[in-house]
């Protein structure tokens, strides 16, 4: 028989006509007597009733037997298993013929049930019982399936700690929760018992008892719930006053919750008989007398049971809201204490919170139609109360800043209603909370303030532009008089107010005020100050910075229109004071002021289309190359009266610094944007001379920059590439090399030689590499052996401000990882291949490049045990070094002591152990400290190596670890 | 001043250097045999612990001898039995708690560890063994701070190639 079921279950059906399908049927059915091969018998029907040809006829007589010859609970979990999986192919294609006995097939299927144990099985029959409740007519055996359902509950199902089968008690409780939940017919049975087991002590039955009680209560109605409601009640009364826990405490609220819904369908529904009104009234009668003392603790579950209820339907908020305001004003107005204030306050703001779940708040109406104008708040008659009451609290001058804090959360819930406030009132609220910014000493409330100001500012960005801004701005000072200490004092500093303009102004319409405005604080203070006394138009300009970073962010579709609007006016304040004839100390011309100006062009220059790029890249051409500065919207007071050249080297140094602007503008551009230069070798070859030849660095920094830029986004074509192996690199090579030229230059040379290395091994381009292996012949160079190690933290390493790919780089997959392998090998054989003061550089190269390289690489890329010796010497000679790679390191080493994995060679596993052993003996405790544990832990493996001699060494590996403590002692 | 238990603890000579590992077989060059752990290597990991008296190791105080450990790698058992210098030596426990210590930390946990004192040579034998294979007391003991700094640095001379490392000022114990 098995042999004949499993050909079954395997078979390919076609194969079989219906008659032999019948055939089958019959044969198993008569077999089933058998009780010996009742579990193959059954493998078989199970095969079987997935065919084709297997008709309902079949279908009835196959279950009909085997309800009638099989005793499932006598077998095993397999055959019982086997059992359910036949019931619900069946019952999954056989719904209709099924029909017929169904008053049999539920009893049957009953009984088979009863008694069962198995999680998996159980799992199973829920699902069953849910479609045998949906499918069939249960009427008669209502009470039989409803007691061998309920016999499970609540389950205490705790899965075995290495389950195969992933069956949690969760999966359990859900499935047994969907069955009771599945019919209202089990609603006279399930709620007096689920009472019952909610009074348990079990915090866990509890909480699956009000799971299932908030699951069931919809499908159960309102009619059925009326009888319990007052048990219901006290039920969860306990569990809310007395909670054990946060989750236990909201779970009992959402029942709460979704019991009076429920009831409240039944008021419209039914009308004549209140039930909601029914159930409400103890709960408000109960909760009131807590609130009759506010301050103490029982008063905020009692708020928040008032909220649960108000939240689940108009009617009972309604009723609720009618039978608590008054009472709570009334006791507010009696009520001396700050503190039972403060408590009252908090409840009312539960009201205003379940009033916007409700009925929708400013910015999302609910689900409700907008257009039934009868469906708002009962809060709306008590409005004028509310909004005296919270503004009588914030503008009381006691002491206790938490009922203040009450006031501003108050109103702010007040606007966030929908059609509830009017537009004079918010515009009181609103000023409300500006002066609570502005004057406030407290530093929570300020922040509550700003914080519901900056919630408002994008909703209702009209009231906060026509009533805020203009109070910020006039806080700000106009003039250096305006800054003097005496005055600062007594306002809020500058800064203070810009960071609140910050938290604001992230709108676009309030960003679209800001700038202007922002722009001319700038130019009136920037008449009077020089350029050492930056700090204020530093942080003005800093402010817009800031603002345009989080637009960015959140991908604000108003960023490219400043491109017009704020990039040539800033270009223009910054290159306007270079161009006067006496050449005057000048604000604008601080390098910081400079760096957020840059900082502004680049974030707005990445953010606009490549046709916008290639318009504003000629115009920044025309200026800088050309010297043309009429596009510049200049203003009367800057006029040109000398020729500008930011790009040469023999021009002013004002002009020069200018030039880091430059720098950012095409850092910022699209590989797509086409450059206005025809010869685009002569222009690079040209900056590179200028770079060499300039004295100041900052130029020098922003023309590498500019030409590594250039060099990795436009140098796709041959022509390009060609002029950077062929002449740019020999030429800077030949120049690094010259002995007799003067220091400055070879160290230029070898500054811009490092940056067009950066470029190449961001695009991969093979000339890179030979680039970095260059710069290690370098290292024996005296001087400038220590600036090329250091440029490999450069070339490897990510730069904030340019070729990032942000800006639109070529940054190939897995740049890092290449040059990693490319350069671990070289750097340590140099290392071990070279002197002591050479060796230096080497060892200041291999940290940049190690600590630049991601984790995952060091992981992956498994060293050869000539690395990893390699780490070992570095542990000895720089400490330092080791120290900042220990998190990635140590887990690594540990990694590689693993003896089951082949590629970790004895003589790995060997060396692994020896560079942890030296760790202990020249590491500082206090960086080892936190992988003593795991590292003695992980030995411990080790210890039990196949091999001896690793065993050996993990001995004195483990030994040293041991040994390692705070005090060193002699050993 | 401190007087010593045993004033003139009779030296023996010890194998120099490496212990003869000749009579092994272990394959070095073949990656995937396995080299069972046996009494010497148990032996190389205790020879070289110091003396809690004086500057000397277990083996050249003849505490302890290859021939009186055995070791069933498969069995994971152990049996290390060691020869106080002198009868009444009371410094015994503390020898066979450097011995465990030592072993707890070298071998791998799976091995279950039985330390005892050699047959009729010590006065108290059954309460040191006792105390030494109660795995209760050999925890409290090791939280006692100042006897596991002297346990340390009985084992601090231990090497596990059983060279003697140098024991030129041994730790001295307060009595």
């Amino acid at each position: 028989t098995a042999l004949l079921s499993t050909t079954l279950a395997t078979l390919d059906q076609s194969k079989i006509k219906a008659n032999a399908v019948a055939v089958l049927v019959e044969f198993y059915c008569d077999r089933l007597t058998d009780q010996a091969c009742v579990p193959e018998l059954l493998k078989g029907l199970l095969a079987l009733s997935k065919f084709d040809k297997f008709t309902g006829g079949d279908c009835v007589k196959a279950v009909k037997a085997v309800l009638a010859l099989v005793n499932v609970q006598t077998y095993q979990q397999t055959a019982r298993h086997y059992v359910f999986l036949f019931f619900e192919s069946v019952i999954n294609r056989f719904t209709p013929s099924l029909r017929s006995i169904s008053s049999d097939f539920v009893f049957g299927f009953i009984q088979c049930l009863d008694g069962e144990k198995d999680p998996r099985n159980l799992l199973l029959a829920f699902t069953l019982i849910k479609m045998i409740i949906q499918e069939f007519d249960i009427a008669q055996h209502v009470e039989d399936l409803f007691e061998v359902t309920f016999c499970y509950f609540p389950i205490t199902f705790r899965p075995p700690p290495d389950d195969p089968y992933g069956i949690t008690s969760e999966h359990l409780k859900t499935g047994l929760r969907d069955c009771l939940s599945a019919t209202p017919y089990f609603a006279k049975f399930a709620l007096p018992l689920l009472l019952e087991k909610l009074s348990s002590s079990s915090g866990s039955a509890k909480k699956d008892s009000m799971e299932t009680i908030a699951a069931c209560a919809p499908v159960y109605g309102s009619s059925a719930l009326t009888p319990y409601a007052e048990e219901l009640w006290s039920g969860l009364q306990n569990e809310i006053f007395h909670a054990t826990g946060d989750e236990l405490e909201q779970v009992a609220l959402n029942t709460l919750q979704v019991i009076t819904t429920e009831l409240s369908m039944g008021v419209s529904l039914g009308g004549s008989n209140d039930p909601v009104e029914k159930f409400l009234r103890p709960i408000i009668t109960d909760c009131m007398t807590q609130l009759q003392k506010p301050e103490l603790k029982l008063a905020k579950p009692s708020g928040k049971i008032l909220k649960a209820c108000a939240m689940a339907s108009d009617p009972a908020c309604t009723s609720i809201t009618l039978a608590t305001i008054p009472t709570l004003l009334s006791q507010y107005t009696s009520g001396e204490q700050s503190t039972r204030k403060k408590a009252l306050l908090d409840v009312l703001l539960d009201f205003l919170d379940a009033s916007r779940v409700l009925y929708g708040s400013v910015e999302k109406p609910s689900e409700h139609d907008i257009d039934d104008t009868d469906f708002v708040t009962p809060l709306l008659t008590f409005k004028d109360r509310f909004f005296e009451l919270f503004t009588n609290a914030i503008m009381s001058s006691n002491e206790y800043g938490a009922l203040r804090l009450a006031g501003v959360k108050g109103l702010h819930g007040m606007i966030l209603l929908r059609e509830f406030l009017s537009e004079t009132e918010i515009s009181y609220a609103i000023q409300y909370f500006v002066r609570i910014v502005l004057e406030d000493p407290d530093a929570e409330l300020q922040e509550t303030a700003l914080n519901s100001l900056a919630s408002l500012a994008l909703i209702m960005p009209g009231v906060v532009r026509s009533m805020a801004l203009p109070a910020f701005f006039e806080m700000l000072p106009t003039s250096q008089n305006d800054m003097d200490v005496d005055t600062v004092v007594q306002r809020r500093s500058p800064e203070f107010i810009l960071n609140a303009v910050t938290k604001i102004g992230l709108e676009p319409t309030l960003f679209a005020e800001i700038v202007p405005q922002i722009l001319e604080k700038v130019d009136i203070v920037s008449k009077e100050l020089s350029s050492s006394s930056a700090r204020y138009p530093i942080n003005l300009l800093t402010t817009l910075l800031v603002l345009l970073r989080a637009k960015a962010e959140k991908g604000h579709s108003d960023l490219p229109q400043y491109l017009d609007q704020l990039a040539p006016r800033l270009l223009g304040m910054c290159v306007f004071p270079t161009v006067t004839v006496d050449d005057a100390d000048h604000v604008m011309r601080n390098s910081e002021i400079l760096e957020v100006v840059a900082g502004i062009a680049r974030i707005i220059m990445i953010h606009v289309d490549t046709s916008a790029q290639n318009e504003f890249v000629k115009t920044i051409f025309n200026i800088f190359v050309v010297g043309d500065l009429s596009a510049l919207s200049a203003n009367a007071a800057s006029t040109q009266q000398v020729p500008f050249i930011p790009l040469r080297s023999d021009a002013r140094v004002s002009q020069q610094n200018a030039s880091v602007l430059f720098a950012t503008v095409i850092d910022g551009c699209r590989q797509q944007t086409t450059l206005p230069i025809e010869n685009l070798q002569q222009f690079t070859g040209s900056l590179v001379e200028v770079a060499i030849r300039t004295s100041n660095t900052t130029q020098r920094t922003a023309l590498s920059k500019t030409i590594a830029t250039m060099l990795n986004k436009f140098s796709k074509g041959n022509v390009l590439q060609g002029f950077v192996s062929q002449t740019l690199v020999p030429e800077l090579q030949s120049r690094i090399r010259q002995d007799q030229a003067s220091f400055e230059e070879r160290e230029a040379a070898l500054t811009m030689y490092i940056w067009i290395t950066k470029a190449m091994v961001l695009s991969m381009n093979a000339i890179g590499y030979d680039m970095a292996g260059e710069l290690m012949s370098i290292f024996s160079v005296p001087r400038l052996g220590k600036i090329a190690a250091d440029g490999f933290s450069l070339v490897i390493g990510e730069q904030q401000d340019v070729l990032t790919k942000e800006t639109f780089a070529v940054i190939r997959l897995l740049y890092k990882q290449r040059f990693f392998n490319h350069c671990i090998p070289v750097l340590v054989k140099g290392f071990e291949n070279s002197s002591d003061e050479v060796r230096h550089n080497f060892l200041v190269a291999l940290s940049h490049v190690l600590r630049n390289v991601p984790k995952q690489v060091l992981l992956t890329e498994l060293p050869p045990s000539s690395t990893i010796e390699t780490f070992q010497i570095i542990t000895k000679d720089a400490p330092g070094l080791m120290t900042e790679h220990l998190s990635t390191l140590i887990p690594l080493l540990l990694s590689l002591t693993n003896a089951t994995d082949p590629a970790n060679t004895m003589k790995v596993r060997i060396t692994a152990l020896k560079c942890l052993e030296a760790q202990p003996k020249s590491l500082p405790f206090t960086a080892l400290r936190p992988y003593k544990t795991r590292v003695l832990k992980e030995l411990e493996k080790a210890l039990d190596d196949r091999k001896r001699l690793v065993r050996r060494e993990a001995v004195e590996c483990r030994s040293q670890w041991f040994a390692l403590s705070g005090s060193i002692t002699g050993v | 001043m401190t007087t010593l238990i045993n004033q003139n603890p009779v030296i023996y000579e010890t194998a120099t250097g490496d212990s003869n590992r000749a009579w092994r077989d272990d394959d070095n060059d073949n990656e995937d045999s396995t080299d069972f752990i046996d009494a010497q290597e148990v032996f190389d990991l205790i020879r070289s612990i110091s003396d809690p008296e004086h500057p000397l190791s277990l083996e050249q105080l003849n505490v302890t001898q290859r021939d009186h450990i055995q070791v069933s790698d498969k069995n994971n058992h152990i049996l290390v039995e060691f020869t106080p210098t002198i009868p009444h030596c009371s410094m015994a426990t503390l020898i066979g708690l450097c011995i465990r210590v030592r072993l707890l930390r070298c071998l791998p946990s799976r091995f279950k560890v039985d330390i005892s004192v050699r047959k009729g040579t010590h006065q108290s034998e059954n309460a040191v063994n006792k105390q030494l294979n109660d795995k209760e007391r050999v925890a409290a003991a090791l939280e006692n701070a100042h006897l596991l700094e002297v346990v340390n640095q009985c084992l601090a001379t231990a090497t596990s190639g059983g060279v003697v490392a140098n024991i030129g000022k041994g730790p001295t114990v307060e009595t």
